[in-house]
């Protein structure tokens, strides 16, 4: 063997397994748990300062939790642990994700029938699909998306969009969403039987559905109710400076 | 999703044994919870109500044995032959049976209108003891919802309580808790609109006041400026002056309140 040919053969090896001790060790972590009572629907809180909280329904019973550094390298801690201090605690069905106080993203993958309670501050979007059950979601800096959701939600933000398409409305569990600065949409079924309060300072309003004033009392005193398709569910819809914009599926 | 339940409405035999006082306890407790919630259910036990009324007025009929034979001779009689001059016993009979009929008659209206009049009372009266067992079982179901951990039923606490009208002490506390600590912004903004509008008096503008002072969120800030402003008390001013020297204030959030001890001055001003 030629060192030329040695030199070949390390650098494939390198290429094979460097690339999997990569993913395994650096930056990454990983954990699961699954709900004690799996008839149940359960319920993961994750209260973050910083990253995405990405959340996807499936239909496998564990809570799965990718933690992935934003920074290049993953630092150790004295006992080879990851430092991303990644853990799932909670008891029964009522389980919370922590990890270290550092620019990381979260992939979180639930049974479907989960409901969750989602934060985060800075440098992160919080992203929710295919969920049936509660979402409440708060981001100060970014951005809120739930798509394909059978449920209720509530969730505000001060400088980021809002963004929230349900397959489904409950006639009698109200809503609300609200954002200093951002742009509320929601998508709703276009049969979907709703009373909107719609409150914006400075944005403008766009709606799908045929929108119906009501006498109900406001909220406040900027904004006002409407009916949609006969009225029903209360949903709430206010942002200082954004736009609400009222989306309809089936349009 | 499906109903829950215990949401269901009862059955018109439940609502029947419940008028009648005899529902049974445990029975009556679920009853009344969901009653309180189901408009539906509050008319047709009102429709119920009226039908009893209705038939307790209705006069039993005579069907006794005597009565009974008494028909049956009669069916058998061969028809009577009237005499063409004076009156006969028979027409007697039938005059002094008149007159007993008429008074028969008229003591009937007046035990019918006696009834109806007595029944009207009592349904009203029963009507206000629904109510306010459908607002005390709202008010706790209310509360309840305000301590769930999802804020979508938190919100639906609140929802019921404003649909309450008339808040009660222990439902107010709980709404002013809810303005103070829940951790929800979109549940706390809607907690302090309803306690707001529930015109409770001075205590609740101190109340709001003092959690303005302590909010951390703008857009709660920007609900209580604008409840606070509403409600137009001296307690209610004087926090949101004292929320203007905080230095981290959201310039909105200055803004608004700005407006607002401008547009109390000019009251001032008017009304002095």
């Amino acid at each position: 063997m030629t060192y030329a040919t040695f030199g070949r053969v390390i650098i494939l090896i390198l290429a094979v397994f460097g690339e999997s001790a990569w993913s395994q060790d650096v930056g990454v972590a990983r954990a699961s748990r699954t709900f004690d009572d799996a008839t149940r629907s359960g319920r993961v809180t994750v209260a973050r300062l910083y990253g995405d909280i990405i959340v996807e329904g499936y239909s496998g019973r564990e809570v799965r939790v990718e933690a992935r550094a934003r920074e290049a390298g993953d630092p150790r801690s004295a006992d080879g642990t990851s430092a991303l201090g990644l853990r799932i605690e909670g008891s029964g069905n009522d389980l919370r994700v922590y990890v270290a106080n550092r620019l990381i993203d979260l992939r979180i993958r639930v049974p479907r029938q989960t409901s969750l309670v989602l934060s985060t501050v800075e440098a992160g979007e919080i992203r929710v699909t295919n969920i049936v059950g509660d979402v409440e979601a708060s981001n100060i800096n970014g951005s809120i998306t739930l798509l394909s959701i059978d449920g209720v939600a509530v969730l505000d933000t001060i400088n980021g969009d809002i963004s929230a398409s349900f397959t489904r409305v409950a006639p009698d569990r109200p809503m609300a969403f609200s954002s200093m600065n951002g742009t509320l949409s929601i998508s709703l079924p276009s049969s979907a039987s709703v009373d909107l309060y719609l409150e914006t300072e400075n944005g403008e309003i766009h709606s799908d559905f045929s929108l119906r004033p009501t006498s109900r009392s406001s909220l406040g005193r900027r904004g006002r109710w409407m009916k949609v398709n006969g009225g029903g569910a209360r949903i709430s819809l206010t942002s200082v400076y954004g736009d609400l914009n009222i989306l309809s599926i089936g349009h | 999703m499906s109903p829950d339940p215990q949401f269901a409405c009862p059955p018109d035999p439940d609502m029947w044994l419940w008028l009648s006082g005899e529902l049974p306890m445990a029975d009556a407790v679920a009853f009344v919870t969901h009653v309180s919630i189901c408009s539906a259910c509050r008319d047709r036990i009102r429709a119920i109500d009226s039908t009893l009324a209705v038939y307790t007025t209705l006069p039993l009929p005579d069907v006794s044995d005597e009565r009974f034979e008494q028909a049956l001779t009669t069916a058998a009689r061969p028809p009577t032959i009237l005499h063409e001059t004076g009156p006969s016993p028979t027409s007697l009979r039938t005059k002094k049976l008149g007159q007993w009929g008429m008074r028969l008659g008229v003591a009937l209206v007046l035990l019918t209108l006696g009834t109806v009049v007595g029944q009207s009372w009592s349904w009203q009266s029963d009507t206000r003891h629904v109510e306010n067992e459908a607002r005390e079982a709202q008010s706790l179901l209310a509360i309840v919802l305000l301590q769930q951990p999802s804020a979508a039923d938190r919100l639906r606490g609140i929802t019921w309580a404003e649909e309450i009208g008339v808040i009660e002490l222990n439902l107010r506390t709980a709404l002013a808790e809810a303005v103070r600590y829940d951790t929800n912004v979109n549940v706390r903004r809607t907690a302090a609109t309803v306690l707001g509008a529930s015109n409770a008096g001075t205590d609740v503008a101190a109340i709001l006041a003092r959690a303005l002072l302590e909010e951390d969120s703008p857009l709660v800030q920007l609900t209580l400026i604008e409840v606070l402003d509403s409600i137009n008390s001296a307690d209610a001013h004087l926090g949101i002056e004292q929320l203007l020297d905080g230095e981290n204030l959201d310039p909105v959030v200055r803004r608004r309140a700005r407006e607002s001890v401008t547009s109390n001055t000019l009251r001032e001003q008017v009304r002095s």
